[in-house]
């Protein structure tokens, strides 16, 4: 039985009641997902998840607590996930909320994209499966610890430290719009090396021997 | 500039914050239409978020958070289990369960009461724990309500962990890192070298340790922290909100930053308190199963089975109990045993058994204080036409359990961390209304 919840009898029928929202259901009906597997599903998504709460912010840190916050909510919920679809579903619409709540408590006057736009990317993050967004994650960080320094100083004073494409010119002494263009190779390269790895990762393993 | 690269641009200011209100109906309409401008924005958020988990993960001088697939958790349920302690917990995103394996011996089993497990941090099997026993970085899992386990390191601080509760420890450059995952846990910290203070998680709060004595009580929503000696420095997660818990004083880190964070003075220990199941819901935390009172039936806590111990063959040993434990209470309190104290149950079963009253028990000074026990024969039960008795115990009447004898010989003067009343290896249906502690 899931934390704060009790068993109550009424009548002859099994029923569950939550203690913080005082519904109930039937037991036959509900087969919650336990909190290792909410956990699991939950950081297999991370990246997605934190992508979507980061195009919304622009801020690492932020995305990352936001996420964090979001998993902490689905652990105390008081409603059960009946399973991962489920818990996905609820978990990018909550980021979502988050992120936007951040962007007007902290950023007043920025400008986010419209909820359309934002569903359209969603359903396309959504698309991708687990398995291939760990792979690709997995590539990426891959090919960012490869980076030259240069290259990653840019990406980590933008990025990491959150700093405005102005303040990262003035740091490394270029002028806006060749922040701009840098920003937008050091994108494509890491595109390009994060398909190169996946396709090597592929062959490795075609290569493998089958099993006896 | 090509289309490419205008496009490119226009997301980078987009992302830089630069975009006019105009230029950003221009770019959703661009998104709307364009699967590869779309395609390129979400690359580009995939990488800042990358960018800042090494960046981060630099800064903490640790490795990048795991990349988690389905496979790797269910070979590693640990690490599932790190992970979620990981995300509960803030930064410590790459904390405990990403230090290097390590075969370093790191405590030894001082003393232990039921049965406890414990699985090593570099993916040993799981395997049932012996008095003096030396571990590894790892997990210590005690089973059971009544288990209780004390871990000595080689500096001499002592961790007790109570029944059913969990803990993660390893040691990183000389620093010792303990993760309370939930349940309970007294510790007498000798004094830590300087830089090296002993740090503990849960998940919803961090504490620094110099040297001291506390209790530690990791909740559903919140951690409760009790400092006896000492000073500990407690972080709340969720705002990172740090302050001060001098001796003497208790505080609770909640998942809610709204909430109060501030030491505030333990109150004096109880001796008189009563629960009425009959009325009051109990915390989720304590054994048992409880029916509120519905269409004239009275409420009632019912019992539980839960592991006791383990049989020499490995089997375990099953109990079925219902347990009261003042920690858990909203706010939390502190029981006294007194020479003239009195435990008064009123319950029921459905048949004649033995029952065991069992009362886990700290020392006023915060460190573990033993586990009493008293026996009910089924001839001591003198039940009414209703099927009910009411027992009243004298807390000197309890002895303490073969575990506890050697180091603790009374009850008599300590702080009751619990009481677990329980059927021994069959389920009665024990069940009861009322619960009090009394003076005579």
């Amino acid at each position: 039985m899931a934390r704060g919840e009790r068993t109550v009898e009424h009548g002859n029928a099994g029923i569950l009641c939550q203690d913080r929202i005082r519904s109930c259901v039937s037991l036959e009906s509900m087969m919650p997902l336990d909190h290792e597997t909410i956990v699991r599903t939950l950081f297999a998504a991370r990246a997605r998840l934190s992508a979507a709460v980061w195009l919304v912010v622009r801020d690492a840190q932020a995305a990352e607590d936001i996420f964090q916050n979001v998993t902490v909510k689905a652990l105390t919920k008081a409603v059960a996930f009946e399973h991962e679809g489920y818990l996905l579903s609820w978990a990018m619409v909550a980021v979502r909320r988050e992120a936007i709540d951040w962007l007007r408590r902290e950023k007043r006057g920025a400008v986010s994209l419209g909820d359309d736009v934002l569903d359209l990317i969603e359903a396309e993050w959504a698309m991708a499966t687990p398995a291939a967004g760990g792979h690709q994650v997995e590539a990426l960080r891959d090919c960012l610890e490869a980076a030259p320094p240069d290259a990653r100083e840019i990406l980590e004073l933008r990025y990491f430290e959150g700093r405005s494409c102005a303040e990262v010119g003035a740091h490394i002494g270029i002028g806006l719009a060749a922040v701009y263009q840098r920003l937008s190779r050091l994108h494509r390269a890491l595109k390009l090396c994060i398909e190169r790895r996946l396709v090597a990762g592929a062959a490795a393993f075609a290569a493998l021997p089958a099993d006896p | 500039m090509t289309a490419r690269a205008d496009r490119d641009e226009l997301l980078l200011r987009y992302l830089d914050g630069a975009l006019s209100p105009g230029e950003t109906k221009q770019l959703e309409t661009l998104l709307r239409e364009d699967a590869a401008a779309r395609e390129c924005l979400r690359q580009i958020a995939e990488q800042a978020v990358a960018m800042g988990d090494l960046a981060r993960a630099r800064a903490l001088e640790m490795p990048p958070p795991p990349m988690v697939s389905r496979t790797r958790f269910q070979s590693m349920p640990w690490l599932a289990m790190a992970a979620a302690f990981a995300l509960l917990a803030g930064v410590a995103a790459l904390w405990l369960h990403l230090l290097p394996p390590s075969e370093a011996l790191l405590v030894e089993v001082v003393e232990l009461e039921g049965a406890a497990s414990f699985s090593g941090m570099n993916g040993g099997s799981r395997h049932t724990v012996a008095k003096g026993e030396r571990l590894t970085a790892g997990t210590l899992e005690a089973e059971g309500e009544g288990a209780e386990v004390r871990v000595r390191f080689d500096d001499g601080s002592l961790l007790a962990l109570g029944g059913e509760s969990e803990l993660s420890f390893a040691e990183e450059a000389g620093r010792k890192l303990i993760w309370l995952r939930r349940g309970t846990l007294s510790a007498q910290v000798q004094p830590q070298p300087a830089g090296q203070r002993m740090r503990l998680r849960t998940a919803t709060a961090e504490m620094e340790v110099v040297g001291t004595v506390f209790t530690l009580a990791a909740r559903a929503d919140d951690t409760l922290l009790e400092v006896n000696e000492g000073l500990v420095k407690l972080k709340r997660l969720t705002d990172g909100r740090v302050i001060d818990v001098p001796a003497q004083s208790s505080a609770v880190a909640s998942l809610d930053p709204a909430g109060m964070l501030g030491a505030s003075a333990i109150p004096d220990a109880q001796t008189v308190w009563g629960f009425d199941f009959t009325r009051e819901m109990p915390p989720d935390r304590w054994r048992g199963t409880w029916y509120p009172a519905v269409e004239g039936k009275p409420g009632r806590m019912v019992s539980k089975a839960y592991v006791a111990g383990r049989a020499p063959d490995g089997r375990a040993v099953t109990h079925y109990g219902i347990s009261l434990r003042p920690a858990y209470l909203d706010p939390p309190l502190q029981l006294l045993a007194r020479p003239d104290s009195v435990v008064r149950v009123r319950l029921k079963l459905n048949h004649a058994a033995t029952l065991q009253i069992m009362l886990l028990t700290k020392t006023v000074s915060g460190s573990y204080g033993g586990n009493f026990e008293r026996r009910i024969e089924p001839h001591e039960l003198h039940p009414g036409d209703d099927g009910w008795s009411q027992l009243e115990l004298s807390l000197r009447d309890f002895t303490p359990t073969a575990q506890s004898a050697a180091r603790h010989r009374s009850a008599v003067g300590k702080i009751l961390n619990g009481v677990l009343i329980s059927s021994l290896e069959t389920d009665t249906q024990l069940t009861i209304s009322h619960f009090d502690l009394l003076t005579r």
